[in-house]
């Protein structure tokens, strides 16, 4: 049998080129209920959703002198759900017209052999955290306001601790490559959420 | 005598003039105080209003009279109380509508009194005096730093009002903190903070020979000394490094692994084909190839680079590989990290992830997009 015919270039269109747009903030634990109660006001009428989740982060590391990272997440609440692997990009922080961070994407579903998967390919993992929240949206907006924990023995996803007395929020855009428009929407929610939470573009560079 | 009878004339009209005012300005408190106590279940806010303009429009008609130019100056008469009696007297009680029975010295104090109390009226001339002592100039600082405080007062007042209203839920209380959020994205981002569970020193899969190898799983050790025995010598400085660094990744082998470590053991040389452990539970829509970006290309060309080996079967790549394993059937690349490790891999890659990388009906799903 012979083997399939290779190509040298990436594949473009369809879901490979999108771009994630997005605005991080937080809110302290005492708030949350605040702001849940906010956004269940502004975004789209829908049940209340909430996730358990566990991530983890692979690097694998080539000649290039940044490591490739993918992210690995399982729902931890739900049986069944597929694994979810991300790429992201470098993250640009663009000018002041353009309100929101951006960041190339690729979101795939997967079977639950992924981390073995990964493994044989040479990946190793960077480190693992589970995040707990909740989960809304507004048109294509979404917006997650999840608490972060730490895992204290690998790979026991029961023995945690919460990594600060905030909750992370974050409003995310993927839309195709070029559609800075979304990040004026996202700027006016954002507004919106004022002075409870003040979502902004950091750029993750700056805290390393 | 003229001048008497006229003054006696002016006096008699304006108290008619007062006595009529009076009895409007009772007129109306009294209906008034019959809504407030009889209508208190449906009265209006305006309509109470309403009651209260009327009282003071009719207020100030008397004060108006009273202080009419016409109008004698009513202190200056002085009214003597002529007869006291204790016994009930109906004419009176007639005028009065009941309220005074009788004219006694109980009551003659307090109905015929034309001056304040002593004491009221020691303390009011007091006031005038000093504020007859104070200068024009001083007054009117005083006048002004009285106003300035009542505005100043007035203003906090209302920003609180605004502040309760438009905040809503605790004004002065913080919401959030902004080392917190740095804090959670550089954990989310780059894993700032959290669990790190790389061993210290240790290099990418680009470097041999080093404990880097070392996140392939626990109990994978099994497979790695089955494929030693039938390996070239020059594997074993490597393969032990990677069962040293294993040995510190306690319980991460899933369970469909181990079985398949068993039956390689058994059949060390007729791995020809793997059957799938378990079909992929997810539909092909969700299989986009992976995303390599242009900054990612330099592993693209590795992986491709691997393929081409893997299109010549007896390639020195797979030293110890049978003639009957069918490298076609590798639709997916492996990553090259050295030829020594690569071959060490393929091998445990017939145990990692079995249905999703050997069978050949899954090229529809291969994660790469090289088909």
């Amino acid at each position: 049998m012979e083997a399939p015919p290779v190509t040298m270039m990436p594949v473009t269109g369809g879901t490979i080129n999108m771009m994630e747009y997005l605005l991080q903030g937080s809110v302290l634990d005492h708030s949350l209920e605040s702001l849940i109660h906010r956004l269940r006001g502004l975004c789209d009428n829908m049940e209340p959703e909430t996730f358990l989740d566990h991530e983890m982060v692979f690097l694998l590391k080539g000649q290039q002198a940044s490591p490739f990272v993918l992210r690995a997440r399982r729902s931890m609440d739900r049986a069944g759900a597929p694994w979810h692997l991300r790429y992201l990009g470098q993250p640009e922080m663009g000018d002041k017209n353009r309100h929101a961070l951006v960041r190339n994407c690729v979101d795939i579903a997967t079977s639950e052999n992924l981390t073995d998967f990964l493994m044989e390919m040479g990946f190793r993992m960077d480190h693992e955290f589970v995040a707990r929240g909740h989960l809304f949206r507004k048109g294509i907006m979404k917006i997650v306001v999840y608490k972060i924990f730490r895992i204290l023995t690998p790979g026991n996803t029961d023995n945690t601790e919460a990594l600060s007395l905030s909750y992370l929020v974050e409003l995310s855009v993927v839309a195709p490559a070029g559609q800075d428009v979304v990040s004026d929407d996202m700027r006016n929610f954002a507004e919106q959420l004022k002075p409870l939470v003040h979502l902004e573009k950091i750029d993750p560079k700056r805290l390393m | 005598m003229p001048t008497e009878q006229r003054e006696e004339k002016q006096l008699e009209a304006s108290l008619d003039a007062l006595l009529s005012q009076v009895a409007d300005l009772k007129n109306s408190l009294g209906s008034f105080i019959y809504k407030l106590e009889n209508e208190y279940d449906r009265l209006t806010w305006p309509s109470v209003l309403d009651s209260f303009a009327l009282l003071s429009g009719q207020l100030n008609t008397l004060n108006k009279v009273l202080k009419h130019e016409k109008t004698p100056l009513f202190r200056n008469q002085v009214i003597i109380p002529l007869v006291l009696s204790p016994d009930r007297d109906e004419d009176l009680m007639r005028q009065t509508e009941g309220r005074v029975p009788v004219f006694s010295h109980e009551v003659v104090p307090d109905h015929l009194r034309t001056k304040p109390d002593p004491e009221v009226e020691e303390q009011e001339k007091q006031l005038t005096t000093d504020a007859a002592r104070i200068g024009a100039d001083a007054a009117q600082k005083q006048i002004q730093s009285l106003n300035k405080m009542c505005s100043n007062l007035l203003e906090k007042i209302s920003k609180e009002e605004r502040e309760a209203e438009s905040g809503g839920l605790r004004p002065n209380k913080q919401t959030f903190n902004p080392a917190d959020t740095n804090a959670l994205v550089a954990a989310v981002a780059f894993g700032k903070g959290l669990s790190n569970w790389r061993p210290s020193g240790s290099s990418g899969p680009g470097q041999p020979g080093q404990p880097g190898a070392g996140t392939i799983l626990t109990g994978a050790s099994g497979l790695q000394q089955v494929q030693m025995s039938g390996a070239p010598s020059q594997q074993q400085p490597m393969l032990s490094g990677v069962q040293m660094a294993q040995a510190g990744q306690p319980g991460k082998m899933p369970s469909g692994i181990k079985t398949n470590i068993k039956s390689a053991s058994m059949h060390p040389y007729q791995r020809s084909r793997v059957t799938p452990l378990r079909s992929f539970p997810t539909t092909q829509s969700v299989y986009n190839p992976v995303p390599l970006t242009r900054s990612d290309c330099s592993l693209l060309k590795t992986l491709q680079f691997l393929l081409c080996f893997q299109k010549k079967p007896n390639c020195s790549i797979w030293p110890s590989r049978p003639a009957t394993f069918s490298h076609s059937w590798l639709h997916f690349p492996f990553f090259p990290f050295t030829t020594l490790k690569a071959s060490v891999a393929s091998g445990s890659l017939t145990v990692a992830a079995p249905g999703y990388l050997y069978s050949p009906t899954s090229s529809p799903h291969n994660p790469l997009g090289n088909s």
